[in-house]
């Protein structure tokens, strides 16, 4: 007895030791004192879905906001006028999976582990809000450039560090009606919504524009991300005779419920495939299948703004792929944030931040001032239709942009 | 640790007796535990933030062990769907402070209070299923409350729920308040295992139909026993929720959360009360090493949990107990190991 | 909602219904012969479907085919499962081998997260679009091969179960181990035996959920929850009854889901779980064995 309280006494001990040790190691990270001399490089963070149902996005997002920070290094890096030096930037990506929680995991490491000087934002309402949630709990700017910005807004109505350049759902919801105001049709929109901020806001927004337009929802689906079998949902829209569908929904998702509509010999006259039809994924999944579908469109190369065919060119040299849309904001986003540490001069997260608010500048996705968009944190870009023809997106609305003539309406699926 | 299953009632009665409170730490272990408690005190005194955040993050790991180890490790009700309970903790405190505008604290009371409800009222269909249907039992249930809560738009759908910054206490609070909940869960496990319906819970896990012979009140037991666990992982959720400030349902009643206490419970040492904090710290340990691998750390943990169940079934802490005789391991199991 | 939309439902849920039985199979097997709830199973048809994506994808064969080649592959991957790591558990009760096959689980999907990464994959061939016309309602091509597939498929067991040495060698252990040990019949080799066809079943089940439907890493627990109301509702350890099961499931399903909206659709079994065991927990059509 005596001796094994002994033996337990000693390892006691010595566990206890060992914690006691072990915390002041761990707290032993804490940062060095600033010191007076320049910063040794800009630490920038973003997380982003290189994996997962919105991948593809997710891209973009790596493309966009790494060339950016390549273009910056090339010239030495970042002028900070408080220490009269060029800093270079590090970009710190971390894969979220397209989780939202992995979203949150990821800032924080960001923040406290990396302490990164400034975050950029992952993609869709689901992911970029946590981030910016982190960001505005630990008072360091956020830039975002892949979320609407009414879902933006309603996570917060009032972010102090998050900013957003991306369309404006008002604007965006409309041009689906205003691009069928050009042809003939029965008028009857069947809505497919998945249950996300942006199915929910903008099938809200579609069903108060529709009467505006002179269109009528005749059926309105309502599902979770994810949802693998749309038979029902098909069926029902079939049975309201709708010729329209608008659809809000992932890529994955859109291209399940796709393929299922011919499966189920439901096609209507035009569709208009919300984020889903987006990226180039679409059209691989689908080829022909997916020939006349439509997307809204807020960037395209031949836009008049700095850079923007050589954008394009540069994408497709580096990777081999088709563009998208996306590279635009994604590369803005990072330049603008670029920016104002540069105006900023250094890099305290409240002059940086309260120099992302005073940007004024036409970047390569065009005009970005933040002062123009509602809550005063966002940015709103343009809206137009684009549709997929023999792989690739063409402006078909409105017409003075056109780039190509609108195909109207879908041929049957046999014709397929 | 299914060995203790073939333990006598007479065994079980002796060994009762030594089980008082003060018996069971001399005042070598009382010191040891205040210098250790003391430390963790302190521990945002010195620490950087990183540090402080993986700290609280444990202390919110253990809280959630020590409510399965209720459960699974004292009364031998395997649970596969805590999760909901953690969930649902979550989302009471997301709703009370944004809809209701109700302060930090209460929330998390109530938050504590509506997962123990919710336990008290699935008890009465789920205790009919005995042995392994339980446990199916309660991924199922779980699993459809996330659907529900997936599809339920009034309380956010898929979007969840965001949390106002302005009644949210800042990281060191958190520390401090996660610290308190370990400690409570701890506790409690403490208290309810010395109590009279703690020798029915132990009595229940070794043989339910014997126990009820002798006059436990099995149904009453078991409730207790659910609800204080649940409550404990509802608080646990709902200190979370306002932690991350953002929730959504597929996350937050993730069967993650379930396979985390399980992990941390049984490879730390099932049914002890050491065990789930020393499972804590092996897996976070582990995952922090691992941290740019997070997919082959979930492998390891998987291997390890399969090992320990295989060769090592009563966890780091039980098996380490049982080698160096210390008191509450079972001497006879120490013989046989 | 019309009296159409409800049939479309139903019959529907009912050709899908062929499909969950299929995949529903192994987990019914084991835990018919073996009270082994096998927690692994719905990683195990996930897996299948993967192996099938990438196979038939590289080799460019048809994925039923491919199939047909998985079967071994499953059987492969079953057997040490059950011989190596389960089997010494099976006398500890049922709690050890549950939570070996939940560490399996985890090991299982973040295997497949490490490889085929979490983008969502379907596996498409020609025809996995096709729809026909029967009783008026439109329905996939692909649900009327699963559906056949099924009755095949369990009939084919079935007679395996009723006619052959292994069948009655598996029956025996089931019933009652001891005795049939004490017959020459080793338990654990049985035991095995079982395990390994219940995967190998998978590798048809993870297939026809590739082709109908996409997947990824983390899509095995929704099929395990389908097999446990499959199950639960054929009576456990019954095999034909289970095809009743996975027949009222989907007609439940597909009718439920035209009345309470699509994003239910999986609840609905669940709920039906939760009834039917509270009411009557041998399952609807079971022997009595507990």
């Amino acid at each position: 007895m005596m001796k094994q309280t002994r033996l337990f006494q000693l390892i006691m001990v010595g566990l206890g030791l060992m914690m006691l040790t072990l915390l002041p190691a761990c707290g032993g990270g804490a940062s060095s004192g600033s010191s007076s001399n320049a910063p040794k490089q800009i630490v920038i963070g973003a997380s982003i879905p290189e994996t997962g149902a919105l991948a593809a996005f997710g891209s973009y997002a790596k493309w966009g906001y790494s060339a950016a920070v390549a273009d910056v290094n090339k010239s030495g890096g970042l002028f900070l006028s408080k220490y009269n030096v060029k800093v270079p930037v590090k970009l710190i990506l971390y894969d979220d999976q397209s989780q939202p929680d992995q979203v949150t995991a990821n800032t924080q490491r960001l923040v406290l582990s990396d302490k990164v000087n400034a975050l950029l934002g992952s993609a869709t309402p689901p992911l970029v809000i946590p981030g910016a949630v982190v960001a505005e709990r630990n008072h360091i700017p956020l830039v975002a450039g892949m979320t609407p910005i009414r879902a933006f807004l309603g996570a917060n109505p009032h972010w102090t560090y998050a900013w957003d350049i991306f369309f404006d759902e008002f604007d965006m919801t409309q041009q689906q009606f205003l691009t069928m105001n050009t042809v003939q049709s029965n008028h009857k929109v069947a809505l497919f919504t998945d249950n996300e901020q942006d199915g929910v806001v903008m099938g809200q927004l579609w069903t108060q524009n529709a009467p505006k337009f002179g269109y009528q929802i005749a059926y309105h689906a309502s599902f979770p991300v994810g949802t693998t079998d749309y038979g029902d949902l098909i069926r029902r829209a079939q049975a309201s005779g709708a010729q329209i569908v608008i659809a809000q929904m992932e890529t994955p998702d859109a291209i399940t419920l796709w393929r299922q509509m011919q499966t189920l010999n439901y096609r209507p006259a035009a569709a208009f495939i919300e984020k889903g039809a987006e990226p180039v994924q679409w059209w691989n999944a689908l080829k022909m299948a997916a020939q006349g579908t439509m997307v809204a469109g807020y960037w395209y190369p031949t836009l008049p703004y700095p850079g923007a065919s050589t954008l394009r060119q540069r994408f497709e040299k580096d990777t081999g792929q088709t563009y998208s849309q996306h590279i635009a904001d994604t590369y803005t986003a990072a330049q603008v944030l670029m920016d104002a540490i540069v105006k900023a001069g250094s890099l305290d997260a409240q002059a940086i931040n309260t120099a992302i608010g005073q940007t004024n500048k036409t970047y390569v996705v065009g005009p970005v001032d933040f002062a123009k968009g509602p809550a005063g944190h966002t940015s709103p870009l343009p809206s137009f239709m684009l549709q997929w023809q023999d792989g690739q997106t063409q402006i078909v609305y409105p017409q003075n942009k056109a780039t190509a003539r609108f195909i109207y309406p879908l041929p049957p699926w046999s014709a397929v | 640790m299914y060995r203790l299953r073939r333990m006598s009632v007479e065994y079980q009665k002796s060994r009762a007796s030594q089980g008082s409170l003060l018996s069971h730490l001399s005042w070598l272990r009382w010191a040891l535990l205040t210098l250790v408690l003391l430390a963790l005190a302190l521990l945002p005194q010195v620490a950087d933030p990183y540090t402080i955040a993986l700290v609280y993050t444990m202390f919110i790991y253990v809280a959630l062990a020590q409510s399965w180890n209720l459960v699974g490790g004292y009364t031998g009700l395997i649970s596969l769907g805590h999760a909901a309970f953690f969930g649902l903790g979550a989302y009471t405190t997301a709703i009370l402070m944004t809809w209701a505008n109700v302060d930090f604290y209460p929330s998390i009371l109530a938050s504590g209070l509506v997962a123990s409800l919710f336990a008290v009222i699935i008890s009465f269909p789920i205790f009919r299923f005995r042995g392994i249907y339980f446990a199916i039992g309660t991924l199922v249930l779980s699993e459809a409350l996330r659907i529900w809560m997936i599809n339920w738009s009034l309380t956010g759908g898929a979007q969840g729920i965001n949390l106002p910054i302005a009644n949210t206490p800042d990281p060191i609070s958190f520390y401090y308040v996660g610290f308190a909940l370990a400690i409570i869960a701890t506790g409690v496990l403490v208290l309810v295992l010395h109590s009279k319906p703690g020798f029915g819970l132990r009595a229940i896990r070794d043989n339910e139909d014997a126990a009820q012979n002798m006059g436990v009140n099995t149904f009453m037991v078991k409730l207790t026993a659910f609800a204080i666990s649940a409550c404990i992982a509802g608080l646990a959720g709902g200190i979370y929720a306002a932690y991350l400030g953002t929730i959504e349902p597929y996350s937050i009643f993730s069967v993650d959360w379930t396979i985390t206490a399980i992990n941390t419970v049984i490879i730390g040492g099932m049914g002890t009360l050491i065990g789930p904090i020393i499972g804590t710290i092996f897996t976070t340990a582990l995952s922090e090493g691992l941290k740019n691998y997070q997919t082959i750390h979930l492998i390891i943990t998987g291997v390890i949990l399969i090992l320990v169940i295989r060769f090592l079934p009563a966890g780091i802490w039980g098996q380490l107990r049982n080698w160096l005789r210390l008191p509450g391991s079972t001497a006879r199991e120490a013989r046989k190991v | 909602m019309t009296s159409s939309t409800l049939l479309a439902g139903a019959i529907s849920g009912l050709l899908l219904g062929g499909l969950y039985a299929v995949t529903a199979l192994g987990l019914s097997m084991v835990f018919g012969v073996m009270r082994l709830v096998n927690i692994v199973h719905g990683e195990l048809l996930i897996l299948a479907a993967y192996l099938d994506f990438t196979i038939s994808g590289a080799l460019g064969i048809d994925p039923l085919l491919t199939a047909l080649l998985l079967i071994p592959v499953m059987f492969l991957i079953g057997y040490p499962i059950q011989r190596w790591l389960l089997n010494p558990l099976m006398h500890q009760g049922m709690e050890p081998p549950l939570l070996v096959t939940f560490g399996l689980s985890i090991i299982a999907q973040n295997l497949m997260l490490l490889i085929w990464k979490a983008d969502s994959r379907a596996i498409t061939t020609g025809y996995s679009d096709v729809g026909l016309q029967l009783f008026g309602v439109r329905v996939p091509l692909l649900y009327l091969v699963a559906f056949v597939l099924a009755f095949v498929l369990i009939g084919g067991i079935q007679f395996l179960l009723s006619h052959s040495y292994i069948g009655k060698a598996i029956r025996a252990a089931s019933q009652d181990a001891r005795t049939a040990q004490v017959m020459g019949i080793n338990p654990e080799a049985v035991y095995a035996l079982t395990y390994a066809i219940g995967a190998a079943t998978a590798a048809l089940g993870g297939t026809l959920i590739g082709m109908s439907f996409s997947f990824v890493p983390t899509s095995g627990l929704t099929w395990l929850l389908k097999g446990f109301v499959v199950v639960v509702l054929g009576g456990m350890g019954s095999i034909v009854g289970m095809l009743g099961g996975g027949l009222i499931l989907g007609v439940a399903e597909g009718v439920g889901a035209a009345i309470t909206g699509t994003g239910y659709r999986d609840m609905i079994g669940l709920l039906i779980f939760l009834a039917v065991l509270v009411i009557r927990p041998r399952g609807l059509f079971g022997r009595s064995r507990e």
